[in-house]
């Protein structure tokens, strides 16, 4: 549009032209609501209901099944939906926005971090966001060398194996230890000037403690333009990390005998001696009943006979032996 | 998903109205995921009494972005789910803030899509003034054209509020008017049921 346009004389052929003008300040948003009229009237345009795809609403019921996560779930369909909006807005030849989705995950570990980014990366496969949608999870380790130069190679490295889908980066405020002379900004920055490079092709997810991540972005201003979206990752309470629980043996084909479920309760809900251990965190509680499992192995192989039900069993005494 | 969009003039009552929908539905805590202009996504958990106290209050244009709030509405035996849309209020004349211009275009582009319209109007704006804003006018016109519209009118626990409802009233005739009171919780299951045809 013109600038110097009236109002009155300007005509809008679109509703997207109708909305920049009034953001540019050109119309109020009573004159908006005029311009809509005559071209709803006019049949201009049509709302189309967004094409369902088997794909997409099959990632989406995967991330509906996880266990809590109600924020992360939202927003996941939040972008999902501004996402179909920009494609429906090229689709209709509009101006659209870039779609930046670089995150930044916030919380402690085992709160279902890594679950979501693998989602994430099939839900934008699915959208056609991302070619590939793969997910390729890294650290400091992975990325930070020991010499000058190193750095750059290694970090470009796993941005080549990630390029297509997700860069995953664990505990990604260590890339600011050290302080400026470390390598970590190096990285860093080779990090930022590949995002840049390579817009359509990659998606950089920075995850790692709420605390620590906050600082890392006090440190690094520049970041927070560049990861628009963050996620956070609350502990998840004891009654979901019993139903996580329960889900992780049903899946194995295992069963908690009554008192070892009591047991299991006490420990991950905070009502037991050791709770604060796995308070929140479902990694833990993995790692709690795959050490279960062994015990009941070692507590059945000398028995001479065995039932179905032995073999699906978790006693008590499988748990507790656990420390 | 249903959405449905609370849209009116600047301290209306509309976010005020929103978060006691919520409260009103039996939700203590929500999760709103605030929309910037420029795109930006975030999502916060409030109990409800907090959200009250941060997000709404008479400072003109104090919801500056679409805030969403996903919520869960027994209709009969079943559930439904919703997202309630709190908007950037809608004023008068062209606004001197870039920021605001942007979010008033964002509510907008909302209300072309959402199923509802709830369209909320501080009653006692009428009470001496009986002349319609233009804004009101517009709003309740472009309104009209979609499924699911209504006027709530809003603060009707204040003296002569009554005045502007009648006044309301003889202006939209054929319009559908529920007499609210965000403050003192009032016509919260009528809301509810309008709601509820729609979803
Ligand atoms: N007396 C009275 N005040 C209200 C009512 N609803 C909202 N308010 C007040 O009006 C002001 C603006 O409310 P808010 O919800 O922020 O309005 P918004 O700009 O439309 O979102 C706040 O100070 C509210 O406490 C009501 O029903 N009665
Ligand atoms: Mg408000």
């Amino acid at each position: 549009m013109e600038k110097n346009d009236t109002t009155q004389r300007t005509s809008y052929h679109w509703p997207e032209d109708i909305l920049a003008a009034l953001e540019r300040g050109e119309i109020t948003a009573a004159e908006a609501f005029t311009r809509f009229r005559q071209l709803e009237s006019v049949g201009g345009f049509s709302d189309k209901e967004p094409q369902t795809n088997k794909e997409i609403n099959d990632v989406m019921h995967e991330l509906d099944a996880l266990v809590g996560l109600e924020s992360v779930k939202k927003l996941v369909r939040e972008i999902k939906a501004f996402i179909e909006i920009q494609k429906r807005r090229q689709h209709e030849r509009l101006v659209s926005e870039p779609i930046v989705l670089h995150m930044i995950f916030r919380g402690n570990p085992g709160t279902g971090k890594t679950t979501v980014a693998r989602i994430l990366g099939k839900l934008f496969r699915a959208m056609g966001v991302l070619p590939k949608g793969h997910l390729v999870e890294v650290e400091r380790a992975d990325l930070v060398g020991e010499y000058i130069g190193h750095t750059a190679q290694k970090t470009r490295e796993h941005l080549k194996k990630a390029t297509g889908g997700i860069l995953f980066i664990d505990e990604a405020y260590s890339l600011a230890r050290g302080g400026e002379k470390d390598f970590g900004k190096e990285s860093v920055d080779c990090l930022c000037k590949y995002m840049e490079d390579n817009k359509e092709n990659i998606i950089l997810i920075l995850a790692g403690y709420r605390k620590e991540m906050e600082k890392f972005l006090e440190v690094n201003p520049g970041l927070r333009s560049r990861f628009p979206i963050h996620m956070d990752f609350p502990d998840y309470t004891g009654a979901e990390l019993l139903e996580i629980a329960r889900r992780m043996l049903q899946q194995r084909q295992y069963r908690l005998a009554p008192g070892a479920e009591k047991e299991l309760a006490i420990r991950v809900t905070g009502a037991g001696y050791i709770s604060d251990a796995y308070a929140g965190n479902a990694r833990l509680v993995r790692n709690l009943l795959e050490k279960a499992i062994r015990k009941q192995a070692v507590r059945l192989v000398s028995k001479p006979v065995l039932t179905r039900d032995d073999l699906m069993t978790i006693q008590y005494d499988d748990l507790r032996e656990v420390e | 998903m249903n959405e449905c969009i609370l849209v009116g003039q600047p301290n209306a009552g509309k976010t005020l109205f929103a978060l006691r929908f919520v409260e009103f539905l039996g939700m203590r805590s929500l999760d709103v995921t605030f929309m910037a202009s420029d795109g930006m996504l975030s999502c916060k958990h409030y109990k409800v009494d907090q959200a009250i106290r941060e997000l709404s209050g008479l400072e003109r244009h104090k919801t500056r972005e679409l805030q969403t709030i996903a919520l869960q509405v027994p209709v009969g035996k079943s559930i439904r789910s919703m997202k309630l849309i709190d908007s950037c209020g809608l004023s008068e004349g062209i606004h001197p803030e870039a920021v605001i211009r942007k979010a008033m275009a964002q509510t907008l582009s909302v209300m072309r899509y959402a199923k509802v319209i709830l369209h909320m109007i501080d009653v006692t704006l009428y009470v001496k003034r009986k002349q319609l804003a233009d804004i009101d006018q517009q709003i309740a016109q472009y309104g009209q054209l979609k499924g699911g519209y209504a006027i709530l009118a809003n603060k009707m626990d204040l003296p002569n509020a009554k005045e502007g409802l009648n006044f309301l009233a003889d202006s939209f005739p054929a319009r559908p008017i529920i007499p609210v009171s965000a403050l003192q919780k009032k016509g919260l299951k009528e809301v509810k049921a309008l709601v509820s045809r729609y979803l």
